[in-house]
């Protein structure tokens, strides 16, 4: 029988007290944990994928909507813009890099990202097979995309409008995997790229084919006007139209009547070929953008991208380029870190009442833990009088009433810890498949380990005054006063 | 009178403790190993008081007190809680066991607080002597008043004490249970080869021990 066996049946001879403590705790220390590991996965996730990119140009609209739809992929995209204009801007001597994107597609509800090389090369990332995209119609696929949506080297798979992969299929028009990333641990992982040539030759082939004949009876019929009159379609709207996509979650998959919304954003593009149905002409229009790919701009008139990353030469540009894009354009520009910052800013607001909230938790558990020890200690001291007539030590009493007090403490810390993450696990489950931010319960931070240490300190502290007074205690008086 | 003095158990010489600024006095004491006294007297006579400063709980102002030949008064405070766990046995009126540990658990934890390794079957072996190996597992709450006091003097007995205090050892028993604890405790102190030294007002207890030494009221 130790000391510690001693504070361990004490503990277990008043259970319901023992519960409460260990309980406030371990709710304290689990809000701080999910806290801790939120906030540290969400900010590392959020600050890998805007690695390397100053400033994006896109469509007029909400500057964080640009940022998410274009940096994470995780909102749908504020509009298009022309080609030629965002290249004006990328040739700025200000500006070191640009790399397009235009979205729009997906496959197996990964999204389909037309861009050049320069933009997997942004993350860092390597073939883990295959090659890079070549000619039209090649994709190169990320990690996570391959895994999840089955794709490997050389199948093929079909794209289908808008972002939450339950468009209209341009079965037509067949992508084939010539690649897959390594993993990266970014944005890329859960992508699918291609050259722009393919997303532009995709949507003016299917524009081109235009066949409605198994529109059946989807509800909005209205579109189909929009359809003809879609180069009037401004940004705005395309950006209704793409939101009203993700609410068709129970269409059909070969409806096409959708396809038009995407050519709004293509519009120009997709008037050069109107009724026009000819595969050479479209192979034409996908060596006509490789040569754009290659930054060529010389053509770039009448095509449309969503967004241009931009990286400047200098940071000095900062200072000078947004607000002159902003102000001298019809584009817009937002820069990632910037809006990464407003963004965990108010995400901030939530969490520091969260934290005050997990404050308030561990002192109440603290002052709990220093009133159950004292209570115990008004209720022992006999008993702590009888330890001491049997040869124990005024330094035993006071180590026995600590052990107590710490064993309360890293009951209640584990535990809270272990709510924590499976907490924070669960979370990420819960949203793997939507947000791909990355979240797991499997992770143990260094911070956790000083927050546990701290906790552990706390309780000692609250634990500290009654083991003291057991020290101080009059063993005399004790037992006289009990004879 | 002219004995070894490791050889006695107890040896108090000329003590005499400031209580609230009223001193007391107590008449010089020797314990031989084996020995038996009750030391009787109205309560406020210190015979608590007494039992206190041989057990080395409180620091006398003045005189000697010899527990198995070393001294109790002026040491350390850990040096005397060494003394008391190795050389004193004591059993208490009231407090008498932990009360969320069982009976044997009781007995194991007063050897690791004496300064013993827990000695299982020794705790069980005392047990059983004192007729309790079958309330070993117990908590004091399912014992009677009577077996509680037998777990208490088992424990004073496990670390072979040479000198046993009772404080009012039989006071809040009832006849039978308060003969069957006097006896036992005589009994035991003999097989032990310990001194034994009871402190009561208990009347029953009278004319039962070797010596006896009546204090008078300390007048205020």
């Amino acid at each position: 029988m130790t000391l510690t066996g001693l504070a361990w049946a004490n503990l277990r001879n008043t259970p319901l007290s023992s519960a409460l403590n260990v309980g406030l705790l371990a709710l304290g220390t689990a809000t701080i944990v999910v806290l801790l590991l939120l906030s540290h996965q969400i900010g590392q996730t959020l600050t890998r994928d805007a690695r390397g990119i100053d400033l994006v140009l896109g469509a007029k609209g909400s500057p964080v909507q640009l940022v998410l739809s274009t940096v994470y992929h995780a909102d749908i995209p504020t509009g298009n813009i022309p080609l030629a204009e965002a290249q004006r801007w990328a040739d700025d001597r200000r500006i070191a890099k640009a790399v397009p994107l235009s979205l729009g597609d997906s496959a197996r509800g990964f999204r389909i990202v037309g861009t050049t090389r320069d933009y997997p090369a942004l993350y860092d990332a390597t073939l883990a097979d295959g090659q890079w995209w070549d000619a039209a119609y090649e994709a190169v696929v990320g990690a996570r995309a391959a895994r999840e949506a089955g794709l490997s080297l050389g199948d093929t798979f079909t794209g289908a409008h808008g972002l939450s992969g339950l468009g209209d299929v341009h079965a037509e028009t067949p992508y084939r995997v010539v690649g897959v990333m390594a993993p990266t641990g970014a944005v890329v992982d859960r992508l699918i790229l291609t050259s722009l040539d393919s997303v532009w030759a995709v949507h003016g082939e299917g524009h081109a084919h235009g066949d409605h004949e198994d529109h059946d009876d989807h509800e909005d019929h209205e579109d189909h006007g929009a359809h003809e009159g879609h180069a009037a379609h401004d940004e705005d709207g395309d950006h209704h139209t793409d939101d009203g996509h993700e609410d068709h979650g129970d269409h059909d998959e070969h409806g096409h009547h959708d396809e038009h919304d995407e050519h709004d954003e293509h519009d120009e593009h997709g008037e050069d070929h109107d009724g026009t149905a000819d595969p050479a002409d479209q192979s034409e229009q996908a060596a006509h953008g490789s040569k754009q790919a290659d930054g060529a701009s010389h053509d770039a008139a009448g095509r449309e991208i969503t967004a241009m990353l931009m990286q400047y030469a200098s940071p000095i540009s900062a200072a000078s380029m947004p607000r002159q894009i902003n102000a001298e354009s019809g584009l817009q520009a937002a820069a990632p870190a910037f809006e990464l910052a407003r963004l965990l800013q108010l995400i901030g607001l939530g969490m520091d009442g969260l934290r005050i909230f997990a404050l308030i938790l561990i002192v109440s558990a603290a002052f709990s833990v220093f009133g159950a020890l004292y209570g115990a200690l008004q209720a022992r001291r006999g008993e702590l009088a009888v330890m001491r007539c049997l040869g124990a030590t005024r330094r035993d009493l006071m180590v026995s009433l600590l052990i107590e007090g710490l064993l309360l403490g890293v009951a209640g810390v584990l535990l809270g810890l272990l709510i924590g993450h499976v907490t924070v696990e669960l979370i990420g489950q819960a949203l793997a498949s939507s947000r791909g931010l990355g979240l797991t319960g499997a992770v143990l931070l260094t911070d956790e380990v000083w927050l546990a240490a701290g906790l552990l300190g706390v309780v000692l502290l609250a634990a500290a005054l009654p083991a003291w007074q057991a020290y101080r205690t009059d063993v005399s008086r004790d037992l006289a006063s009990h004879a | 009178m002219d004995e070894h003095p490791d050889a006695l158990a107890l040896r108090v010489e000329g003590l005499q403790h400031a209580h609230d600024n009223t001193p007391i006095h107590w008449p010089d004491l020797r314990l031989a190993r084996g020995s038996s006294c009750a030391i009787v007297g109205p309560s406020g006579s210190g015979k608590s008081t007494l039992m206190h400063l041989v057990a080395g709980l409180l620091t006398p102002s003045q005189g000697r007190i010899h527990v198995a030949g070393q001294r109790m008064d002026n040491s350390t405070q850990r040096a005397r809680d060494r003394l008391r766990g190795r050389c004193i046995g004591m059993v208490l009126q009231q407090l008498r066991l932990v009360r969320s540990l069982s009976a044997l658990d009781n007995l194991l934890l007063a050897q690791r607080l004496a300064g013993r390794r827990p000695d299982p079957d020794a705790a069980a072996a005392a047990l059983d002597t004192l007729g309790l190996a079958h309330r070993a597992n117990h908590r004091p709450a399912a014992l009677s008043q009577g077996e509680a006091q037998r777990v208490a003097i088992a424990r004073a007995l496990l670390g072979e004490p040479a000198l046993i205090l009772a404080d009012e050892p039989t006071s809040a028993l009832d006849d039978r249970n308060a003969g069957q604890v006097l006896d036992l405790l005589l009994g035991q102190a003999k097989a032990h080869n310990a001194a034994l030294l009871v402190v009561t007002h208990d009347a029953r207890i009278r004319g039962r021990l070797e010596q006896e030494i009546q204090l008078a009221a300390v007048t205020q």
